[in-house]
């Protein structure tokens, strides 16, 4: 299986007047498709920079990243729009649903620009939300509203799920719902997932674990049999 | 207490778009309420300053029966008064060029140095200088004019405009214009009515006192002592100083005018016994004239009878002569003939011998006769004896040569006298035929002349007829005023009655009702912007207020840090929008209305009262909003407050169960629709703002297109006649007849009607207005020169048989309805009319009523001498050449053109369209300060949802067109609310600014409509524009916070 993902020795500073402050001193990996990784890390030491910069929100000072075959590095603001448009299917902490719109219709919302989306309410079934895709999200829980968010990345048909700390705003066993899901999904739609973490204890679910610390790859572990997620405690 | 101030004053730094907009609406806000405010207070302050400067009078005294020099000195005994100027004016109209004027005659004393007390309502030279005799004379410098104008050099000669010759009342009324002035008694262009010209005074001129002629005064000025102390537009004025002085001089007429009553009663009644006299004599004059010519006409008439009867006579004598000479000539042929027989006889002795058998048969008769029968009585014997002697002469005839000879000597000379005769017969025939013939022409002529005669005496008949009629009409009606002359009375009139202060005061005051409205809806706006940005403002700092609460702080300590940044940025307004406010507004308010008035513009000036109550009241309000946003976030608990707000439910709107639209609906708009109406208070923010806006730019269109239409609509929709010409009062009713043929055959000129018009006045709204009263014979003829209609339902407006109609502005005015009735001024009398229909008409009041109606309510038979002309085509050089056609006419008086009268009338009005510009600026900077602020908070509070919305890859395009959206719908609502807001925004300006005589329109164009639409969107559009670059550098990482 190809590389999906490179990573070339991106580094990122960020100059705050005078004092560089290096959040990514040379970062280095691969992400094949359909893979599922979990990034972990404390906080600082540079996950959210990597999904930043992999996510098209941001860009390297140096380095190259090829997503697909594409060098995603020198994009400009205009083509990492489109980037995020078509490739990549984001899951927020905190959701980020808009509150005025329906499930369906925060789903539809992501819909609207997308070329290939999918069919929205069997997106929305497929999260197990279909019983209530009229509600607003205020109508939902944390764990439901996280499904919602997840069915409007995945409806856009991205090559990439980008999940950013998808359980922290959860509890416990709504959380392992969640990633079960994400799991779930990157297994039968042969879907790209990283999930970016601070909570160690999620690593054994992941084909691919990268652990992070201060800016720089401390180890990358490839599990030969990942634990489904019901058989983590955490 | 100096931390906080340090933390204020960063969070200012920090937020200085949201510190901005507080601060932009309250300096609009108070700059309006304060300068418009100030307005009235200043506009009355520079008028009474101007007052006082030039000693307008206190008080005015006029008496109907006027003032002798006793009355004027028991005026300087009253106390309190202090200038005194008793003086005579009139009314006069002279020409200039084509145009005939209607000037005041007023007077000055002699001595003009400013300090002289009694030199009253001082003239302002503008140009030129005052009069140095009594030869010369200043004029008012028009400040606006719908004529010409009077020019110095010109030389003018005054007429009276009625049937008293000028020379009665002024010693010289050959006048040279030498300055121009302009006086404190007339501020406005429009100077009242006149009984005389066409009805309305075109400006003053100032004579010196004595050219009056008449010792009798016909009205008083009166300066009081100490009343340029008060502001006379204060009630202080009256009350103080006024009051008392006018209390005084009543009770001084009282007495004094009764005593001039009998006299003046005495002096009419002469004055009529003297007129009847000569009525009746002049009567008695053209009756005997009428007489004279009626008897010239019969004799001229029985002359051609005579002569017609002589005619007949000559023919019959002719055919007698005729008969006669026939005869005549007969006899001699027969003569002729036995003359020829006698001369055959004679040559035949045959016939001797047979002669003097039968002459020896009539002797043996004779011998038969006894003889005492014998006599000239027997017939038998005469016949025989006459027998015998002719036949004895034959005999002895025909028996000599000489008697032969003797024969045919007598029948040549009996051929010729036959010759002769007929000869002499043919002439005596010729020459009767001749004296028939030069009769008949003769008889001809005479009939032709007594036609003529019969035609110039039912003419003068005619003429006379009229004359008489006028002069028994107004007898009658002047004996009947006489004996219905009331007691002589002094009218006292304070500055209330006079026009020009009380039409300025007008003018303020209702610039005050403006001021009253324009506050309060920037006020509430202010409102509304403080309320929206203040509670967005104590949102972001929940967990502030939150640990600022549970570390113990008081409620007061926590609300002070917001109160006083909006206290800040509000002073901050209001120091700032009272000085702009105060600088502009006034200044630029006074400075148009002052273009109709002569009071010099204003200076600057600041008002104390009103800065304070502008600025208190504003910062009031704004502390209020804040004072509420935040005590809502203040009443939760700390620990409420530190967790981040529950997000505000989404809402299925009411659009959304009318499922045929809401389907149709894209999903973007679905979305705009739920979030319009989530946000409640934006959206009346919004649409309150924004409707203001575009209220005040189709008000501004609006007012623009009324006092546009008045030309439009006058002079060509309504008027449909071009010229209005007037003949000569004194023109009689035939020579009238054939100017109007004379005019009729003009080129160019396609219709004329004949109407009257006579100047009236009414008293509208208090005020002394002129009324032009038209009374119309034709009524059918005259609908085609004028439209007389409904200005809504365009339905045609009859004119009655027996009541009025009247103009709209007029009615509106007088707040009369269709079936009430007018109080008319019109003949020195004063009549109620029953309106029987109100027509559309916007410059100039008038009044229509039909010649019938007339006659029964004046008595007198209408004397039409207006001349309305209708051209087939207008042009500049078609009325140049009519014009020069028309002046040479002796009989015509004056002529209006009225594209002329448009053209000034138009250029008059134009100069208030900078009041467009005015509330453009200010619709414009609401607009910016409304939508600014709204799109602000919108974007600070929906921050996170804009970032997210590009973290799934929105272009920057797709994401303002996702949060402007709402703002284009909210204007456009606006926008459209703001359309019928203008309307009604329009119509109350138009009712509190329009002139007294002129109505303007009421429509406002559908072009103006779009105008204002169309840039209160692009307005938004500018504001999307400058949000949108702040919407661009939204960083993404937002959509990764916590919810704060």
């Amino acid at each position: 299986m190809s590389e999906f993902i490179e990573f070339k020795d991106v580094k990122k500073i960020y100059h705050m007047g005078e004092v560089d402050i290096p959040a990514l001193s040379g970062v280095n990996f691969e992400i094949k498709k359909g893979e599922f990784v979990v990034i972990a890390g404390a906080s600082g030491a540079g996950k959210s920079t990597i999904l930043n910069i992999l996510g098209g929100m941001d860009t390297p000072t140096s380095g190259q990243i090829l997503v697909d075959g594409e060098d995603i590095s020198n994009y400009n603001a205009k083509q990492l729009t489109t980037y995020r448009r078509y490739d990549i299917g984001f899951v927020f902490q905190f959701y980020n649903l808009v509150q005025n719109l329906t499930v369906t219709e925060n789903v539809e919302l992501a819909c609207e620009i997308c070329e290939n989306p999918l069919d929205i309410l069997e997106t929305v079934e497929s999260v197990g939300l279909l019983g209530r895709k009229d509600n607003f999200p205020a109508q939902l829980s944390g764990g439901e509203q996280q499904r919602v968010a997840i069915a409007r990345a995945l409806a856009k048909n991205p090559k990439l799920l980008l999940c950013d700390e998808p359980t922290g705003a959860l509890d416990y066993n709504t959380g392992k719902q969640i990633l079960k899901l994400l799991q779930d999904t990157c297994r039968k739609n042969n879907m790209t997932v990283i999930v970016i973490t601070h909570n160690l204890a999620l690593t054994p679910m992941g084909d691919k674990v990268i652990r992070v610390k201060n800016g720089k790859i401390e180890s990358i572990t490839v599990n030969e049999h990942p634990v489904p997620v019901e058989s983590i405690e955490w | 207490m100096k931390k906080i101030f340090l933390d204020i004053f960063r969070e200012i730094k920090k937020s200085i778009g949201r510190f901005i907009s507080i601060f932009a609406i309250v300096a609009i806000g108070v700059a309006f309420f304060a300068g418009i405010k100030a307005s009235a207070p200043l506009m009355k302050e520079t008028a009474d300053d101007y007052f006082d400067a030039h000693n307008l009078q206190d008080i005015q005294v006029y008496s109907t029966l006027g003032f002798v020099e006793e009355d004027i000195e028991k005026f300087s005994e009253i106390e309190g008064v202090s200038g005194i100027h008793a003086t005579h004016s009139m009314d006069a109209l002279f020409m200039v060029g084509n145009s005939e004027y209607v000037y005041k005659v007023m007077t000055i004393p002699h001595d003009l140095s400013l300090d002289n007390p009694s030199y009253i309502n001082q003239a302002v030279l503008l140009e030129g200088r005052m009069p140095e005799n009594e030869n010369e004379c200043v004029v008012e410098a028009p400040k606006m004019s719908r004529k010409g104008g009077v020019e110095i050099g010109d030389v003018i000669q005054l007429e009276s405009g009625t049937d008293t010759p000028i020379e009665d009342s002024l010693k010289q009324s050959k006048l040279t214009v030498v300055g121009k002035v302009k006086s404190p008694y007339y501020l406005s262009y429009q100077k009242g009515s006149s009984s005389i010209g066409d009805g309305s005074l075109d400006g003053f001129l100032l004579v010196y006192d004595d050219n009056f002629k008449s010792e009798i005064y016909t009205e008083v000025y009166l300066t009081v002592e100490d009343a340029k102390n008060y502001n006379s537009y204060s009630d202080d004025y009256f009350k103080q100083v006024i009051d008392p002085v006018t209390k005084r001089i009543s009770q001084l007429g009282n007495e004094r005018a009764s005593l001039r009553t009998d006299e003046v009663k005495k002096l009419a009644m002469e004055e009529y016994q003297k007129a009847e006299e000569e009525f009746n004599q002049k009567k008695a004059e053209v009756e005997a004239q009428l007489k004279d010519a009626e008897k010239q006409l019969q004799d001229a008439h029985d002359t051609i009878t005579y002569n017609e009867n002589k005619i007949k006579d000559l023919k019959s004598t002719i055919e007698i002569v005729k008969i006669q000479g026939q005869a005549q000539i007969d006899a001699a042929k027969n003569q002729l003939a036995v003359l020829e027989a006698q001369l055959a006889i004679g040559e035949n002795s045959a016939q001797v011998q047979e002669l003097e058998k039968m002459l020896s048969d009539v002797n043996a008769q004779i011998a038969n006769i006894p003889t005492d029968e014998q006599n000239i009585d027997n017939n038998e014997y005469m016949n025989l004896k006459i027998r015998q002697q002719t036949l004895e002469v034959l005999l002895e005839v025909l028996k000599s040569d000489a008697t032969k000879n003797q024969l045919k000597e007598m029948i040549r000379k009996q051929e010729e006298n036959i010759d002769q005769t007929e000869k002499d017969f043919n002439e005596t025939i010729a020459d009767f035929e001749h004296q028939i013939e030069e009769g008949e022409i003769q008889l001809e002529e005479g009939k032709k002349q007594y036609e003529e005669g019969l035609q110039e005496y039912e003419k003068n008949k005619k003429i006379a007829e009229e004359q008489l009629n006028d002069g028994e009409e107004k007898l009658a009606k002047a004996k009947n005023d006489i004996e219905n002359m009331s007691e002589g009375e002094w009218i006292v009139l304070d500055r209330h009655s006079h026009y020009s202060y009380m039409d300025y005061g007008g003018a303020a005051d209702r610039m005050d009702n403006i001021a009253k409205i324009f506050p309060l809806f920037f006020f509430l706006v202010a409102a509304l912007i403080c309320l929206t940005t203040m509670t967005r403002m104590v949102d972001e700092q929940r967990s502030i207020i939150g640990t600022l609460k549970a570390l113990g702080y008081s409620k007061g300590s926590i609300a002070a840090r917001y109160i006083l940044y909006a206290l800040a940025s509000s002073v901050l307004g209001s120091v700032v929008g009272v000085l702009v406010g105060f600088a502009v507004f006034p200044t630029l308010i006074v400075h148009l209305w002052n273009m109709m008035y002569s009071v010099p513009d204003a200076s600057f000036k600041f008002y104390w009262d009103l800065a304070l109550m502008a600025s208190i009241s504003c910062i009031a309000v704004i502390l209020l909003t804040t004072w509420f946003a935040v005590n809502k976030e203040l009443k939760e608990t700390p620990a409420l407050l530190m967790r981040p707000k529950a997000p505000g439910n989404g809402k299925r709107i009411l659009l959304e169960r009318i499922d045929f639209i809401w389907k149709r609906l894209s999903f973007t708009h679905k979305v705009t629709c739920r979030n319009l109406f989530r946000y409640k208070k934006r959206f009346f923010m919004t649409i309150i703002g924004i409707s203001g806006c575009t209220a005040l730019l189709v008000a501004g269109y609006g007012i623009n297109d009324s006092i546009r239409g008045i030309v439009s609509n006058q002079y060509e929709e309504l008027q449909r006649y071009d010229v209005s010409v007037k003949i000569k009062s004194d023109v009689n009713i035939v020579e009238k007849e054939e100017i109007v043929e004379k005019i009729n055959a003009m080129d160019h000129v396609d219709e004329t009607i004949l109407i009257t018009q006579e100047s009236g006045s009414a008293n509208i709204k208090s005020k002394d207005q002129s009324v032009n009263v038209v009374v119309v014979n034709d009524i059918l003829k005259y609908e085609d020169f004028h439209t007389l209609r409904d200005r809504n339902t365009h339905e045609t407006v009859e004119i009655p048989d027996s009541g009025v109609i009247v103009s709209e502005k007029m009615a509106s005015d007088l707040g009369v309805k269709k079936g009430g009735t007018v109080k008319l001024n019109v003949n020195e009398s004063t009549v109620e009319f029953t309106v029987e229909g109100i027509f559309e008409n916007y410059v100039g009041h008038l009044v229509i009523m039909s010649s019938g109606m007339y006659k029964k309510t004046f008595g007198l038979t209408p004397k039409p001498t207006q001349l309305y002309i209708r051209l087939d085509e207008d042009s500049s050089e078609i009325e140049s050449a009519l014009g020069s056609q028309l002046t040479k006419m002796d009989a015509i008086e004056s002529i209006e053109f009225f594209s002329g009268s448009a053209e000034t009338f138009d250029g008059m009005i134009s100069s208030l369209s900078i009041i467009v510009v005015v509330l453009v600026v200010c619709a414009g900077l609401l607009a910016f300060v409304v939508l600014y602020n709204l799109t602000n908070v919108n974007i600070s509070e929906r921050i996170r949802e804009i970032a997210t919305l590009k973290v799934l890859g929105f272009y920057n395009k797709e994401v303002s067109s996702y949060v402007f959206r709402e703002n284009i719908l909210l204007s456009l609502i606006g926008a459209v609310c703001g359309l019928g807001l203008g309307t009604g925004l329009h119509r109350l300006i138009m009712a509190l600014a329009e002139l007294d005589s002129v109505m303007f329109g009421r429509i406002i164009t559908t072009k103006s409509y779009l105008i204002s639409l169309v840039i209160t969107m692009f307005f938004s559009w500018i504001v999307a524009r400058f949000m949108h670059i702040k919407l661009k550098k939204i960083p993404m990482v937002e959509s990764l916070k916590s919810v704060e």
